[in-house]
């Protein structure tokens, strides 16, 4: 029976399936999996999987592999009995192998929360390195493996307020040492070690840059504007933006990004990278007003609420034509759903939190 | 760069190589001297000299020479004052202490070390020798059409790393269209700095077209051969590329007149028949076989009563690379059931 | 049983491999792994299987040396050519997994019994393991055999940067092999690496050029000796011939590995330690026989 939450999930599933379900042949009795099993792409990817195995009959096995095991149980207890997918506890750097009848890995543990990288910049770096030289290595021992999907991050991007849209080959910024940068330049890293193994072990990898995503399976105090936003309208507050609301950002839906995943992990191929995010820019204080719109009353919104000054404003938005040309893949959840959407999740998550 | 450099070509002419796939690696001391002679008077630039598949490859496996390396090799150095003598490498045939030392003793000046498109770490110790011993040496990608551009771009650079002054991009089984030419080529000069030349094949009579395409989309290097002499369906025609680079304003150094006879006399001495598409060619082209299976393919395919035409096709779907030509009996035993 | 006692130096893929074969057998007990990093897969992997780790590379193999029957040496060619002195004087048997290959060449299926009598052993090359036997077959019921050639096709994936730069060191210890185990005066190896995906097991050709070929007799004492080879190595299977094709008699190989701890694909590593533990169980229960 499933709860209102997976409802919602669901239904996202069988709203976007029509439109791409000829994308994901081949994924029919496949083995995945997928690395930072229990965070948000994780998550989605398991709730995909379900759905394509029950509404489907896909027959897909999945690997869960993340070293937190409450988080797993908590937010996918409603699959713990699904025999498709399985959950290995690890933390990824002492992963030593993965199992032999895996055809696809989706390499997507990392923790892309600020505060840990600001906090803890060493251990930041060296979960990426060390992570993703594990993980390769041991796909490296598979027999069957078709494609691994490095999940990197926009962050590799220099954030340039002057580039309308980031395409695949856009310059780095220069080289500088702070330790501020650890988590882009853990990225990058992990992306040339990556190129490496492909190189020499000739694994089979395709990247993709995240940018902004959003959906359930994310955390309300995580320093992300629209949870920030969401936040507050939940909690009966004002909208707060630090700025003058006029940085630019744009929304991928996680039931997006999970077929997005899974149609590139079957047809991309190797040395290829693709942006996956939304081309739909707008201001924060836009989203901020489409965040109010879900609540009645709406609450207000506050401009230039920081104290000590926000700072310039910054544009962070992906050119998909990759994406798009290669696989004929759109963004099938329009903003405007996808944080009500959002919203609805994260309702239904503190309702049942209080009950 | 001036432009009188940017119009340069750099041509090689291994009709004394790719040729002797087309006779079986039958060419003789006397055919080996009377060519060289020829286009050494026409002023081509180098000329490759050997068993199809390169030196030390005289094996029952892709067929034996008539003549032995050492006596080719030496041969052709005799007969050669301008030009430079070049060789083809195929390492997992040629070793350094049996071959490549023997081949620098013999007066060998370019050496082209080879590889199957995506294997160029095959190569460094290779490269490595010849370079070190103070040679001109340039990497070469076999069946490139075998791999994606993001794969392919790759391994120039490490070719390159090993010491190799250039690469070149050999379409073995002559499967490119003139735009996949352009493409191919660009996209690699876009992201490497090293210079690029190409090997066409006219499975597809795309020879002179795919070649001109190459040096269009900025390739510096281009293999031609005298009548086209080559494996399967022949190599562009070094004659014909010659005139129509030099119409469209290219330098290649080489006099229209003498390579001319040059064609002629390989018409008259090294031919067995002048190359033509054959419909198994043309067959081997689209499956993206490699040219020299032309010969073990139809002969084995007389001997088990097949269609050689299914074999390749079959040979097609299993990519096998050049040098597997094992595989060929496999795959006919297979078809017979 | 299981009083063979076996060391194992050299943590990587290899030596991992040897790792989970020694414990499967009943004759061999694995007492030390041995390498330079405690913290690699191969390490984790004894640790979590209960065999006594150290990095002390070849220093623990002296420390223990009156605890140990037999070392495999997984390390490189230039280790090995440093430890053989070191274990000739322990007067421990060494099996040398490693390109330096400066003892007797085995190969179990055509040389058992000599080899039984030496104490350092290499197991050629993958092609050579492949081979042999059916080139010592061809030489023993063929007339005249004055040249052999053999021709290893192999995935591409299946060949790391060791096998890569030692094509060369491939090609001349197959040929050595060849020539010595088949007397033949003349003999070519060859080595192909294809990126074929899926990976292509490991498939391996062997020419004669015969005056007058008897294949019928030839078909049976490759049958025999085949029997022998399955008995180590179980993937091992002929899939063309013996026939006499354009001149030249023709058999056709494929190794597929058990996959114990490389990938199935990879028969060409497979076959050498299968053939490198079916020699340790010979030497054990030679060693139980005393």
């Amino acid at each position: 029976m499933l709860t209102k939450q997976h409802q919602l999930i669901a239904e996202d599933l069988a709203r976007i399936y029509p439109k791409i379900s000829d994308k994901l042949e081949g994924i029919y009795g496949k083995t995945l999996l997928v690395t930072g099993g229990a965070g948000f792409m994780g998550s989605w990817l398991a709730e995909l999987v379900s759905y394509l195995n029950r509404e489907e009959k896909a027959s897909i096995k999945l690997y869960l592999v993340d070293s937190a095991r409450d988080l797993f149980t908590e937010r996918l207890r409603h699959l713990v009995h699904d025999t498709s997918i399985e959950f290995i506890r690890c933390d990824m750097r002492s992963l030593l192998e993965i199992p032999r009848d895996v055809n696809y890995v989706i390499h997507a543990a990392a923790t892309p929360d600020g505060r840990f990288h600001a906090s803890s910049p060493i251990e930041t770096m060296t979960t990426i390195a060390e992570g993703t030289s594990s993980i390769l290595r041991a796909a490296n021992r598979v027999s069957n493996l078709i494609k691994f999907v490095n999940v990197s991050s926009s962050s590799v991007y220099a954030a340039d307020q002057h580039i309308e849209h980031i395409t695949e080959t856009a310059p780095g910024c220069a080289f500088k040492p702070k330790s501020t940068s650890a988590y882009s330049e853990a990225k990058r890293y992990a992306e040339v070690l990556c190129a490496a193994a492909r190189s020499e072990a000739r694994i089979p990898i395709v990247t993709v840059r995240p940018f902004t995503l959003c959906g359930a399976y994310q955390q309300l105090d995580s320093p992300w504007f629209l949870n920030n936003f969401i936040n507050d309208a939940l909690h009966q507050r004002p909208i707060r933006i630090l700025g003058d609301g006029k940085s630019v950002r744009s929304l991928l839906y996680g039931a997006d990004l999970a077929y997005w995943l899974l149609v590139i992990m079957l047809r991309g191929k190797s040395g290829q990278v693709f942006n996956v995010g939304s081309d739909q820019a707008e201001y924060l204080n836009e989203f901020a007003m489409r965040v109010a719109a879900n609540f009645s009353p709406s609450p207000s919104i506050l401009t230039n609420t920081s104290l000590a000054g926000a700072g310039e404003n910054t544009r962070l938005v992906p050119d998909i034509s990759a994406v798009k040309s290669t696989f004929g893949l759109e963004v099938y959840t329009d903003v405007a759903h996808a944080i009500s959407r959002t919203i609805n999740w994260y309702q239904a998550n503190l309702t049942e939190t209080r009950n | 760069m001036t432009s009188a450099q940017s119009r340069r070509v750099l041509v090689s002419d291994p009709t004394l190589r790719d040729g002797n796939h087309a006779v079986a690696h039958q060419l003789g001391i006397g055919q080996i001297a009377s060519y060289c002679r020829a286009a050494d008077a026409a002023g081509v630039p180098i000329i490759e000299v050997g068993h199809g598949n390169g030196l030390g490859a005289s094996s029952l496996q892709v067929g034996l020479s008539a003549v032995d390396d050492k006596t080719m090799l030496t041969t052709a150095r005799e007969n050669l004052e301008r030009s430079k003598l070049g060789i083809h490498v195929i390492p997992g045939f040629a070793t350094i202490e049996r071959d490549l030392k023997a081949a620098i003793q013999y007066g060998v000046d370019v050496f082209r070390i080879a590889s199957h498109c995506t294997e160029a770490d095959i190569t460094e110790r290779h490269i490595g020798f010849c370079r070190g011993a103070g040679k001109t040496v340039f990497g070469v990608l076999m069946m490139s059409h075998m791999a994606d551009n993001d794969v392919l771009a790759e391994e120039p650079r490490k070719m390159q790393n090993y010491g190799a002054e250039g690469v070149i991009l050999m379409d073995s089984s002559g499967n490119y269209l003139p735009v996949d030419v352009s493409e191919r080529v660009s996209y690699l000069l876009d992201n490497l700095e090293i210079p690029i030349g190409f090997h066409a094949h006219n499975n597809l009579g795309m020879g002179i077209a795919n070649s001109v395409a190459a040096i269009q989309a900025g390739a510096l290097m281009i293999d031609g051969c005298a009548r086209g002499f080559g494996a399967g369906a022949g190599n562009a025609q070094l004659e014909v590329l010659v005139a129509v680079l030099e119409r469209m304003g290219y330098e290649t150094g080489i006099d229209l007149y003498k390579i001319l006879d040059a064609g002629d006399l390989a018409e008259a001495e090294l031919l067995e028949r002048v190359p033509s598409i054959s419909s198994t060619s043309v067959v081997s082209g689209l499956s993206g076989v490699f040219s020299g299976f032309l010969k073990p393919v139809n002969r084995v395919a007389k001997e088990f009563g097949l269609d050689p035409r299914d074999i390749f096709f079959e040979l097609g779907k299993l990519k096998v690379v050049a040098g597997q030509e094992d595989i060929i009996i496999e795959v006919a035993k297979k078809l017979k059931g | 049983m299981n009083n063979y006692r076996i060391a194992i130096i050299g943590s990587g893929n290899i030596g991992t491999d040897l790792l989970i074969k020694c414990m499967r057998s009943p004759l061999l007990r694995c007492v030390a792994f041995v390498g330079r990093n405690l913290n690699s897969p191969g390490m984790a992997k004894a640790m979590n299987l209960g065999v006594p780790c150290s990095d002390q590379s070849i220093q623990y193999i002296i420390d223990n040396a009156d605890k140990i029957d037999l070392v495999f040496d997984a390390t490189s060619a230039r280790d090995h050519i440093k430890h053989a002195p070191i274990l000739r004087q322990l007067g421990l048997r060494a099996i040398d997994m490693t390109p330096a290959k400066i003892g007797s060449m085995a190969v179990p299926a055509v040389n058992l019994d000599e080899i039984l009598r030496e104490d350092n052993i290499n197991m050629v090359t993958c092609g050579g393991q492949a081979s042999i036997p059916i080139a010592y077959a061809i030489s023993r019921t063929q007339c005249d055999v004055e040249y052999i050639e053999v021709v290893s096709s192999i995935a591409s994936k299946s060949a790391g940067p060791a096998t890569r730069l030692n094509l060369d060191e491939y090609i001349a210890t197959t040929e050595t092999g060849i020539r010595k185990f088949a007397g033949v005066e003349r003999a070519k190896a060859i080595l192909n690496l294809n990126p074929a995906v899926p990976c292509i097991d490991m498939q391996t050709t062997v020419f004669a050029s015969v005056d007058n070929p008897d294949i019928e007799t030839l078909r049976t004492e490759v049958v025999n000796i085949v029997d022998k080879i399955k008995v180590y190595v179980p993937g091992y299977q002929i899939i063309v011939g013996p026939i006499f094709e354009n001149g030249r008699i023709v058999v056709m190989a494929r190794v597929r590995g058990l996959g114990d701890y490389l990938p199935e694909y990879a028969g060409n590593l497979d076959i050498i330690n299968c053939a490198a533990i079916a020699l340790a169980e010979e030497y054990a229960k030679q060693e139980a026989a005393r």
